[in-house]
């Protein structure tokens, strides 16, 4: 309960996360040209990351895929593990 | 209701192309140039042009690891995208091209053009774009670990934290890969790959 005041906070790493951050912040937005923004979303290999880890609901999971999928198909992004 | 008339709806695309980075800049205000001609032709509305300069490419295209990336963000009619990518095709420095379909059916009353908007103006300095492409997969974890608090409950994430590849990631359901560099025809996305 009290953890509402450290809303903004950043936290240690490795921790799974719980909450869907496109829910828990409306203003941040999927977007497919922005390869930083989703880069959170993929493993090191280049693989997306399952929702039970990244904490995405599955709404915003799916805009994730396909904003990944999408940024794979330009180059954007990685279809695997860069080097 | 009324029928619909082709001229009073639009659909609303975004197409972002790379050109070879060794390209001139001349040679990249002539694709701009007949890009513009394309859809102004076909009685589209260029809305935005944006040039986003050298960038690293996340896998060698056409044998090249850098690419310049121009977006366009257009609103067209029937054979728009058709039209742009048939000329997209022709245009030979431009070594992949991707069209997505934002909106099915815009008002293009509704979407003023302004002048400054469509001027094929470099985004950011072709430096920082390189950095930007490089440190895509540097690891999250550097970002995490170094700031701020290190107490945490799981239940306030709404934060930055970082994302790690669980072992088993494979078995969800969640992440349907594939390795294909050509991949993925989603019904709203009208992809292409070119050569
Ligand atoms: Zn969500």
């Amino acid at each position: 309960m009290s953890n509402i005041g450290k809303f903004d906070k950043r936290r240690g790493g490795g921790r799974r996360r719980r909450i869907c951050r496109f829910c828990a912040d409306q203003n941040v937005k999927v977007d497919y040209k922005d390869p930083q923004g989703l880069r959170y979303f993929i493993s090191e290999r280049g693989k997306i990351v399952p929702r039970r880890i990244s904490g995405n609901c599955a709404k915003h999971q799916r805009q994730v895929c396909l904003a990944i999928k999408r940024a794979r198909n330009i180059a954007l992004m990685p279809f695997t593990a860069p080097k | 209701m009324a029928q619909e008339l082709p001229k009073h709806r639009a659909r609303e695309y975004e197409t972002i192309f790379i050109v070879n980075p060794e390209s001139t800049s001349d040679q990249l205000d002539q694709i701009s140039g007949r890009l513009t001609e394309v859809i102004s032709r076909l009685e589209g509305k260029l809305l935005r042009a944006e040039n986003w300069g050298k960038r690293r490419l996340a896998f060698p295209v056409a044998k090249q690891t850098k690419g310049t990336y121009i977006y366009l963000h257009y609103l067209g009619y029937a054979d728009m995208v058709h039209e742009v990518e048939r000329n997209m095709r022709m245009i030979e420095p431009v070594i992949k091209y991707m069209t997505v379909k934002i909106e099915e059916d815009v008002n293009p009353e509704a979407r003023p053009v302004h002048e400054e908007d469509i001027s094929f103006a470099p985004l950011f300095e072709e430096e920082v774009a390189e950095d930007r492409g490089a440190k895509e997969h540097a690891p999250s974890k550097v970002e995490a670990s170094s700031d701020e608090d290190q107490n945490e409950d799981e239940e306030s994430s709404d934060d930055e934290d970082e994302e790690k590849a669980s072992p088993k990631e494979d078995d969800s359901d969640e992440d349907e890969e594939k390795a294909s560099p050509k991949e993925d025809d989603s019904d709203e996305a009208e992809d292409t790959d070119k050569d």
